[in-house]
């Protein structure tokens, strides 16, 4: 009875999810300029001539370069109380931010960004710009590159395509240590991990994508990356060539241009199919490296004061992973299947997203689940400052019983961040609260669990076999992270210094607190060193410190 | 304890953060004690805005290698010939460029701006592999001629020539905060952006090789002429949303063209010498004739919308969608209703309006016109506005010189002063006008190239014809724009103790794409809102500029520093770009590089499909236009009790404003510098000046005590 009513409950989800836009939509449509305008008082009317006074009357100056305007300030602008009392917090927030910026400018040795207020009274000329570095392979016709451009071959739809082969990547080599008291603690390890991209493109919509990872491969639900394990003295292999990413992707008005020769049938639908990387609310909902699947993708779709909304349909068939809200690492599910519509629009405050994804799960008990994510991100301009908020509520229900991969339960995440004054820096402050089992539909073996969002302390490296330090379960529990990012030498060398934690809200009511330092740097075009410190402690553990230091070369 | 005190401390704020500012909204109450009467409206002429700114060659692909291009050439070329006996690598025999050093003593101010630096700052002097691979390209480009000029076009085609001349194409790769711009978004890139951007702003630049990075008075003059005669009229493919990466048609002047109708009045012409006068449809320099393409080879595409998409639908390789402008005309009506193309609208007899299209003739050979035919405007305005010196742009061979000797003798610029050389012509004075030319004051030093009087009243005639031609382009600017923006009545909405709260519509009057399109994250369109009480004392003002000429968004970096309050009220159509946090959601950012995300941000292709979100995960826009046909929106105005200063009358004057860029976009790009030695407040005064007034409203409040 319980699961019946769960399945009806999820189906019905899904469905009010899916007619969500057109309710809007209509919503938006009902409310025409015609209706909402209240009716004008008409017992002082003007004349037209007197208008036309008016307007000849002021200085045509007011109309071009009012710049004297400036130095009015109307009393309304003036911080209201509301307004003071909400920004009392980041304001408080924002006062480390300075001496925190002091301190890491003395320790790495770097300029901290200032920004000018005013606009520069001199000319300095044109300034030198880095030449374009070259990916490793350029067939037929560089990436971006600078020269003669080759015709076209056409083909028998009418499309001219000019192929050309362009292979680039990333190479991540980190050597790190951590012991997080799991089994497979200490790690101290040297790990290698090779992106390695070849594309085919045809046109600017058309092309293949094929990704290869020689130096890490997924087996079942983890990844082995080849490197070197410091504890035993062992070297470990995670060589292989299999394709990660291997998809087709276009736009089928253009694939086929002679059915639509005056562009009037408006048949531009992007599409993409093959083996695939997939992302949903920001990695909340849904976060796979290596799905199987066909999209096909409707842009530009206006309606009222809804603009450019986006809908994607997608049908994944194969190498789906399924996350677990309380067992950490995520199952492969060879047999499990998705369906999932994954929208986005732009309304005048805020941008909007709902997305709705059905899972079907194999036999041997990974269980069907609906889960369905809506976010509201958008900017505040109060008084003193502009915040950036993003608000995200998640839901997943089991439609065939509960499961560990199919479970019922939701998932508030919310990020604010503002800049302070004069500065490109960030300050971050971000929570979560979870509610019972939040389950991801899809989540890929190194993409850790929904919260990596949060914070460093939050989220796993991509590397190796370290996990997030605090990398919480999304079952009945709360936490947060406050952070800032501090920018040196024009963003060029970076620091983030984070603090958070998280309280389970059942059971033990255990909890973790933790403080992690990142500092990055870019070094000429291709390099990046980065190193990473944190120490956590969680209830009746002990400490559990932890250290990276990666370097990244991009081709 | 303490643990589970930080814990839920930081998660309760944190939501409580976030969940409050979801939940502030614009300033709303109900209530009376006030009572406000009506209001009117009036819209200002288009004249009001007025001058307020300041052998049957195969087409062929264009090789790197000059070899090449003989190989290809008919035999008996003449200019076969020639370069066989001047083989391609015997570039050394080309005579070196001799730059002409600015004199640095002359006084006189850029534009006239006496708050700039001189325009003459000496010129710095090329690497020499750089200037080499520049010497080559010219070198190639003057000898073959693969591209012709525009001002080469002009000599048949006057009328074409004059309308093109004045545009945003020909203005493209001129202007200097594009330029900037893209050297900036490069630079932050790390050089991986390539020739993305200016690979549609000068197609032929870059099809001859030319250095991305370079002054355009060093260009070569087809390729400073941007979007010139040949970037469309030699293009042989339908490439679609690509970016502007299409392939150009290489060949001389005799060479085919390629247009919508086809080639029969033009073979007429050819037929008719008597009438015309003897054409040259094959290079010989043994008789004396008019060049001539030898044929008119029709080509579809280039009068359908898609045509235009292959550069007005933006997107970069890691799927950063920039433009949709093609896009949104897809799914409009004019596209789907009405079976419209850009052509009948942008080009039309009533530019703005699908209003038919002239019958005219072609083209004027020698005295005498062709047939009349379906004749196209092709000065296209936009929302663009020149900022640089009148000498300089609109394009007029009798106004600029080619500067370098070497290729001088085959350019078709020989006007009367090279670029540089009227950078240092400061017309705002007077220059060339009787006024002052009879009135000099002693011991006033003219550089010395504008030390002639004579040269000077010529240089003033000049200028002239073109501030006619700019005020000319700038009436049909306010005639399109004004059609595509619309601004309703004042309304009043309450008024109340707590103050009057008024609103005026705004709405998109095309059925052909969003309002503002294409490059709408740097568009600024706002309402300036200004109330006056009885005795003239301002009690309101809304999309008033700081002193850097910004309005007070928080792109304003006197918002953004703290040094003023954000304009609350501002109503702006102005696209934002989004990038993505490390933490902590997204922010908006003046440019779209999301160096939070990455301390060395790439450009490469998408690694996941760029379809499915539309976007690439660092970056994104947050549209904020009218979507076509009739997209609408209200702007809401609250004049706070405490700011009346009695029952009034108020009089609220509103106007509709159209900028080209954002001032902050000139601040954030200036650490790369501009073009023509200007400075960014240079740059920034020429932007404002130039912002156009497309609609005005007036009300009055008449408030009653209760």
């Amino acid at each position: 009875m319980h699961s019946i009513l769960l399945k009806r409950a999820g189906l019905l989800t899904f469905v009010l999810m899916l007619m969500a836009w057109p309710l809007a939509l209509c919503s938006q449509a009902r409310q025409t300029p015609t209706q909402a305008a209240p009716p004008l008082l008409k017992d002082v009317v003007i004349d037209s001539q007197q208008d036309e006074q008016l307007f000849e009357e002021l200085p045509p100056e007011v109309f071009v370069n009012p710049h004297e305007l400036h130095t009015f300030v109307p009393r309304e602008e003036h911080a209201p109380l509301h307004l003071r009392i909400i920004e009392f917090g980041p304001t408080l927030l924002t006062k480390p931010a300075e001496p925190l910026a002091r301190t890491f400018g003395h320790i790495f040795g770097g300029h901290h960004d200032h920004i000018e207020t005013e606009l520069g009274e001199f000319p300095i000329g044109i300034q030198p710009i880095p030449e374009r570095p070259s990916l490793l392979i350029e067939w037929n016709e560089g990436f971006l590159a600078n020269g003669p451009l080759a015709h076209g071959i056409e083909t028998h739809t009418g499309a001219i395509w000019r192929p050309a082969l362009w292979v680039f990547g990333e190479y991540r080599s980190a050597i790190q240590y951590t012991d997080q008291h799991r089994p497979v603690d200490p790690v101290a390890e040297w790990a290698h991990r090779l992106d390695l991209f070849a594309q085919v493109n045809l046109t600017g919509t058309e092309r293949v994508l094929m990704q290869f990872r020689p130096f890490d491969e997924e087996e079942g639900a983890v990844r082995s990356f080849s490197g070197y394990d410091f504890r035993n003295g062992d070297g470990f292999d995670g060589s292989n060539f299999r394709f990660n990413t291997l998809f087709f992707e276009g736009d089928f008005g253009e694939l086929f241009p002679r059915l639509d020769p005056f562009d009037s049938l408006s048949l531009d639908y992007g599409f993409a199919v093959g083996r695939m990387p997939l992302l949903a609310q920001q990695g909340l909902l849904i976060n796979e490296d290596m799905l199987d699947a066909i999209t096909i993708t409707r842009n530009t779709i206006n309606a009222g004061r809804l603009l450019n909304l986006r809908a994607t349909f997608v049908y994944a068939w194969g190498n789906v992973n399924r996350n677990s809200a309380t067992q950490m690492g995520n199952a492969y599910d060879s047999a499990s299947r998705m369906i999932a519509l994954l929208t986005e629009g732009d309304f005048k405050h805020s941008t909007i997203n709902i997305d709705a994804a059905y899972v079907f799960g194999n036999e041997f008990g990974t269980g069907d689940l609906v889960a369905f994510g809506v976010s509201s991100i958008r900017r505040h301009y109060l008084h003193h400052n502009t915040y950036n908020t993003s608000l995200h509520l998640l839901a997943s229900y089991p439609i065939s019983g509960r499961t560990a991969y199919a479970d019922q339960g939701e998932l508030l995440f919310a990020q604010t961040s503002w800049t302070p004054h004069c500065t490109e820096d960030l300050i971050y402050l971000n929570g979560f609260w979870a509610i019972d089992q939040f389950t991801s539909p899809a989540r890929g073996p190194l993409a850790g669990n929904a919260l990596g969002q949060t914070g460093v302390l939050y989220s796993a490296p991509g590397i190796g076999n370290l996990d997030a330090p605090l990398g919480p379960l999304t079952d009945n529990r709360a936490g947060g992270s406050l952070g800032y990012q501090l920018f040196y030498d024009h963003t060029r060398q970076q620091v983030i210094f984070e603090i958070g934690g998280h309280k389970e809200t059942k059971g033990e009511h255990s909890g973790a607190l933790g403080a992690a330092v990142r500092w990055q740097r870019a070094i000429g075009q291709r390099y990046i060193l980065l190193l990473d410190g944190y120490t956590a402690k969680r209830e009746s553990q002990n400490t559990i410190p932890g250290f990276r230091a990666e370097l990244r070369i991009k081709y | 304890m303490a643990i589970r005190v930080c814990v839920f401390g930081t998660t309760a704020f944190g939501l409580l953060v976030a969940i409050l500012f979801h939940g502030i909204n614009g300033a709303d109450s109900s209530g009376s004690g006030l009572r406000v009467e009506n209001c009117a409206a009036i819209d200002p002429p288009a004249e009001a805005n007025r001058g307020n700114s300041s052998s049957l060659q195969e087409p062929q692909h264009f090789p790197a290698d000059v070899d090449a291009i003989l190989a290809e050439l008919p035999p008996g070329c003449g200019a076969t010939t020639e370069l066989r006996a001047t083989p391609s690598h015997s570039h050394a025999e080309v005579v070196p460029i001799s730059w002409q050093q600015p004199t640095t003593e002359a006084p006189h101010l850029l534009n006239g701006d006496q708050t700039g630096t001189p325009a003459n700052a000496p010129h710095v002097p090329r690497p020499e592999p750089l200037q080499h691979v520049i010497d080559q390209a010219h070198a190639d480009c003057y000898i073959n001629d693969p591209f012709p000029s525009a001002a080469k076009c002009k000599t048949c085609h006057p009328g074409h020539y004059r309308e093109w001349s004045v545009s945003p194409h020909a203005y493209a790769q001129l202007s200097p905060v594009f330029n900037t711009m893209y050297n900036k978004l490069n630079k932050l890139n790390n050089g991986t952006l390539g020739d993305f951007c200016i690979r549609c702003h000068t197609p032929v630049g870059l099809t001859i090789g030319e250095p991305l990075v370079m002054s355009n008075m060093d260009r070569h003059p087809t390729s400073r002429e941007g979007v010139t005669c040949v970037v469309c009229h030699r293009v042989n493919q339908a490439w679609g949303k690509g970016s502007g990466r299409r392939a150009l048609v290489a060949g001389n002047l005799n060479a085919p063209i390629y247009g919508p109708t086809g080639s029969e009045i033009l073979q007429q012409v050819i037929a008719n010498p008597d009438a015309y006068g003897v054409l040259k449809p094959v290079p010989n320099d043994d008789v004396r004739g008019r060049d001539i393409h030898q044929t008119a080879i029709p080509f579809f595409e280039l009068s359908t919308p898609g045509f235009c998409g292959a550069c007005h639908d933006v997107f970069a390789p890691n799927g950063f969608r920039l433009e949709d402008a093609f896009s949104e005309f897809k799914s409009s009506p004019a596209a789907r209703e009405k079976q419209q193309s850009c052509q009948d609208c942008h080009m039309s007899a009533q530019p703005g309006r699908a209003s038919g299209y002239r019958c005219e003739p072609a083209a004027q050979v020698g005295n005498v016109a062709t047939p009349p035919r379906k004749r196209t405007n092709h000065m296209i305005v936009g929302p663009d506005y020149s900022i640089v010196h009148p000498g300089i742009f609109p394009h007029n061979p009798d106004a600029v010189r080619e500067e370098h000797a070497a290729y001088a003798a085959d350019s078709p610029y020989v006007g009367l002063a090279t670029m540089r050389e009227w950078l240092q012509f400061d017309y705002s004075s007077g220059w060339g006008t009787p006024e002052f030319e009879h009135n000099i004051p002693e011991g006033y030093v003219f550089p010395e190239c504008w030390q002639d009087a004579g040269r000077r009243f010529r240089a003033a005639d000049i200028l002239r014809k073109q501030f006619e031609l700019l005020a000319e382009a700038r009436a049909l600017q306010h005639q399109v724009l004004g059609t595509g923006y619309q601004l309703g009545e004042i309304e009043l909405v309450k008024c109340d103790n707590r103050g009057i709260d008024f609103r005026v519509l705004v709405y998109n009057g095309t059925d052909g794409h969003g309002v503002p399109t294409g490059f709408d994250a740097e568009r600024l369109v706002f309402l300036r809102v200004t109330v006056v009480d009885s005795t003239g004392k301002l009690v309101f003002v809304s999309g008033d500029l700081d002193p850097n000429g910004d309005v007070r968004d928080s792109h304003s970096f006197y918002v953004h520093n703290g040094k003023l309050p954000v304009d609350r009220q501002l109503f702006s159509l102005q696209t934002k770009f989004i990038t993505r946090n490390v933490f902590g959601g997204e922010r908006e950012q003046i440019l779209n590089v999301p160096y939070s995300l990455d301390p060395l941000p790439y450009t490469r292709p998408e690694t996941r499909p760029f379809t499915v979100l539309g976007r690439p995960l660092g970056a994104r826009k947050h549209k904020q236009n009218l979507a076509a046909n009739r997209g609408w929106r209200y702007a809401d105005y609250h004049v706070d009790a405490r700011q009346l200063t009695g029952v009034g009358p108020y009089s609220a004057h509103v106007e509709l404003i159209a900028g080209m860029v954002p001032v902050n976009l000139v601040h954030e790009i200036s650490s790369v510098g501009f073009d023509y030695d200007m400075s960014p407040r240079q740059v920034a005064n020429a932007i404002v000046a130039g912002h156009l007034t497309l609609h005005a409203r007036e009300a009055v409040f008449r408030v009653h005590e209760r």
